[in-house]
């Protein structure tokens, strides 16, 4: 026992100030160190009734990781209802978006659909974002017989998984984009590529198929390495990389480890040495910023290029105008589209359905999707088809969104470039060979 | 650029940090049997008091670092007399303190996700490219960095060597009674171990925003290196802690070579382990007489 105090030391009979203390102290840790997914307030409704409103769950990261890329795709789902609730809603019914974050990790992912689909009772999800996150909120999803639609999943391993039926996307496979980045890289001379990617399912998928592709056309791959989506500094991965003396990286990551990574990248001169071509994960106004200036007020990374899906549907101006009326500002990640369709898609699948359980909901989806049928970008119209008895084959802002029978659709793709102020800018077309 | 010359250096300078927040912890347990599990948090107050002072009002992050010193300070004080004082006049004993102090670094660690969010911050600096001195690659900033602990282990070094209440503050954490009985003023001291244990925890943060971008658990993830620093340093013991922080960072760093990057952690507690089995009472810790 340490201090002056015990020489004077009272044992106290009432219930003294340091017990009340700690109480007050172990119930703030209680509550403040239990970890839920943030999201909105349950409806005061409670449970779905046949009269309360269809809910649509928003499962995707607004922290994390990812957040650059997610709040947009969030801010594009709730559009998307939005647009629904507009036309009359659903079976008669109010259309309620209910937002869930993933904070970019599976274990919240996982919490997260399980909230949504057993405590708020949703018709549907839309989710989630990386396709590590969207696996694991499969996990929940798929047994609890709820449709899962991720506007942005591209691991190509979703194609052949046995989901039940239960998982779609509006996204297309990254089978497609890793030999797109291969044929951009190629056809700006390259002949050595060094590949470094997010140890994770989006990452490793994505770069073994430029790998494959990238070889296949004659190229050599002279480094390849995996990092930790958990790190905090990657000095040890870029200098493998320098070492290897790439004429190209090829970065597959998340804005918020992609950017430190580019960051380093520049510490250590490798940015003057060889090009960083980006995936689309990477795609957000804000990784300028992230990354940070040189000594003369330039963006580090201006100039950079990279590949995304290309969002050209018939619903696309349409989308942006909606957007920019709700959120005052237009859409600007590579997904927000694709999250919009995915709603509008999910919520037309019930209409077709005529009630909002998962196996009926999972035949109708592919039904409004796909042709045969009426071909409709308005979701105003598209409802009223729909309730005319009509087949339809909806068209979205993302694109023609024809999805298969395993629930992927297809996509052209399009090079992006950080310009001198941050911003990016499509600067043309790439279409997979 | 050598790969072992270039991790030791990341090492140091890592280390370094590491060892000026060690200090505070190391004295502040053996004076008041205090295990302060909100120490990290100071860490993290800190950096985020100097990253809001240079992103708010544009002034150098160097005056970001001295703000952030005094507001760790100021909170160290402030708790000193509002919270640990009335405990342990109370008669709280260790666990209580203990589960008060992780209520407290929750606390303290939410204010800051509720004020700033949880995305990661960075200083707005020009960033720079390294330069290649020899066989390693360093930044400028991370060689002012480095520069700035040394001389704050400097500075540390002579209030203890030279000022009178450095002196007390070293005999206080070598022996309560004998200091007491000496005719040390105890209160005093305690308070200007919180100040210098602030000043330290506070400014090693604002240190560490230099070297990459900050979250708000970054205090609570540097906590466990500072604990095995201490206890490989000898408890009780600033010059052990400051030994035993910048060996952690070291070994960390060296062990990045050949096994895989998130084990790191680990290899700094498997170094302390394997000391306390070699020398149970740290590099610098001394024999205890009860």
């Amino acid at each position: 026992m340490k201090g002056s105090e015990r020489m004077t030391k009272v044992r106290k009979t009432r219930i003294s100030f340091n017990y009340l203390l700690v109480g007050l102290l172990v119930l703030g840790l209680t509550l403040s160190g239990c970890t839920s997914p943030a999201g909105e307030a349950p409806s005061e409704d409670g449970e779905d009734g046949p009269t309360g409103p269809i809910k649509v769950g928003i499962l995707l990261p607004a922290t994390g990781d990812l957040a650059q890329v997610g709040q947009p795709m969030i801010a594009a789902g709730q559009v998307g209802a939005q647009v629904i609730q507009d036309a009359g809603g659903v079976l008669g019914r109010d259309v309620e978006p209910v937002v869930m974050d993933t904070a970019t990790e599976e274990n919240t992912a996982r919490e997260g659909m399980d909230q949504l689909v057993n405590l708020e009772q949703v018709a549907v999800v839309v989710g989630a974002a990386g396709s590590g996150n969207s696996f694991a909120a499969l996990s929940v999803a798929q047994p609890a017989q709820v449709v899962m639609i991720s506007p942005s999943s591209t691991s190509p391993d979703f194609t052949n998984y046995d989901d039940g039926g239960y998982f779609f996307r509006t996204a297309p496979s990254d089978a497609l984009q890793g030999k797109v980045m291969a044929q951009l890289a190629l056809a700006k001379g390259y002949t050595k590529a060094a590949t470094l990617a997010l140890n994770n399912q989006y990452g490793e998928a994505f770069k073994n198929v430029f790998v494959e592709a990238f070889e296949a056309a004659g190229g050599e791959i002279v480094a390849d390495v995996l990092y930790d989506p958990q790190g905090v500094t990657f000095d040890g991965d870029v200098a493998q990389i320098a070492q290897a003396a790439p004429e190209c990286v090829i970065l597959v990551s998340y804005p918020e480890t992609g950017s430190i990574i580019l960051r380093t990248a520049y510490q250590q001169g490798l940015l003057d040495t060889a090009e960083f071509i980006l995936s689309e994960g990477l795609q957000s106004d804000e990784l300028a910023e992230s990354v940070g200036k040189d000594a003369q007020g330039n963006y580090i990374i201006a100039g950079i290029q990279g590949t995304r899906p290309k969002a050209t549907g018939p619903a696309y101006d349409f989308f942006v105008e909606k957007f920019e009326e709700m959120h005052g500002k237009g859409p600007s990640g590579p997904f927000d589209a694709h999250t919009y369709d995915a709603v509008v898609l999910a919520l037309l699948a019930i209409e077709k359905a005529g009630e909002s359980s998962g196996p009926a909901i999972k035949e109708a989806l592919l039904e409004v999707a796909s042709p045969p049928g009426v071909k409709v970008s308005d979701p105003d119209e598209a409802l009223k088809l729909i309730r005319e008895g009509k087949d339809i084959d909806y068209e979205g802002a993302s694109g023609n969104v024809n999805m298969d029978e395993v629930g992927d659709v297809l996509s052209a793709y399009e090079v992006w470039e950080i310009q001198p102020d941050g911003s990016v800018e499509a600067v043309g077309d790439v279409v997979p060979e | 650029m050598e790969p072992v010359l270039q991790a030791l250096a990341n090492g140091v300078i890592i280390g370094a940090i590491v060892a000026l927040t060690a200090v505070g912890l190391s004295l502040i347990y053996s004076i008041l049997d205090l295990t302060n599990f909100a120490h990290g948090d100071t860490v993290t107050v800190g950096a985020y008091a100097a990253l809001a002072v240079n992103i708010a009002w544009g002034v150098s992050p160097w005056v970001g670092v001295l703000v952030g010193m005094l507001v760790g300070a100021v909170i160290s004080v402030v708790l000193e007399v509002v919270l640990w004082s009335k405990l342990r006049r109370s008669g709280a004993d260790r666990v209580t303190l203990i589960v008060v102090s992780i209520g407290l670094a929750l606390f303290l660690r939410n204010l800051i996700i509720f004020i700033y969010g949880t995305s990661s911050v960075s200083y707005q600096v020009p960033v720079e490219q390294a330069l290649l001195l020899g066989p390693v690659m360093l930044t400028p900033q991370q060689i002012q960095v480095t520069a700035a602990a040394a001389l704050a282990a400097l500075a540390v070094h002579l209030i203890l060597q030279y000022t009178t209440i450095g002196k007390a503050m070293r005999a206080l954490a070598d022996n309560m009674d004998l200091a007491w009985v000496s005719g040390v003023n105890v209160d005093n001291v305690i308070l200007w171990t919180w100040v210098l244990g602030g000043l330290l925890a506070a400014g090693g943060g604002a240190l560490y925003a230099f070297t990459r971008p900050i979250n708000p658990n970054l205090g609570w993830f540097l906590l466990l290196p500072m604990f095995a620093a201490i206890i490989l340093g000898g408890i009780g013991n600033a010059y052990g802690a400051m030994l035993g922080g910048l060996l952690i960072g070291v070994t960390q760093e060296l062990s990045a070579l050949v096994i895989p990057n998130h084990y790191k952690l680990a290899v700094g507690y498997a170094v302390m382990i394997a000391i306390l089995f070699l020398l149970p009472r740290g590099l610098l810790g001394k024999e205890e007489l009860t």
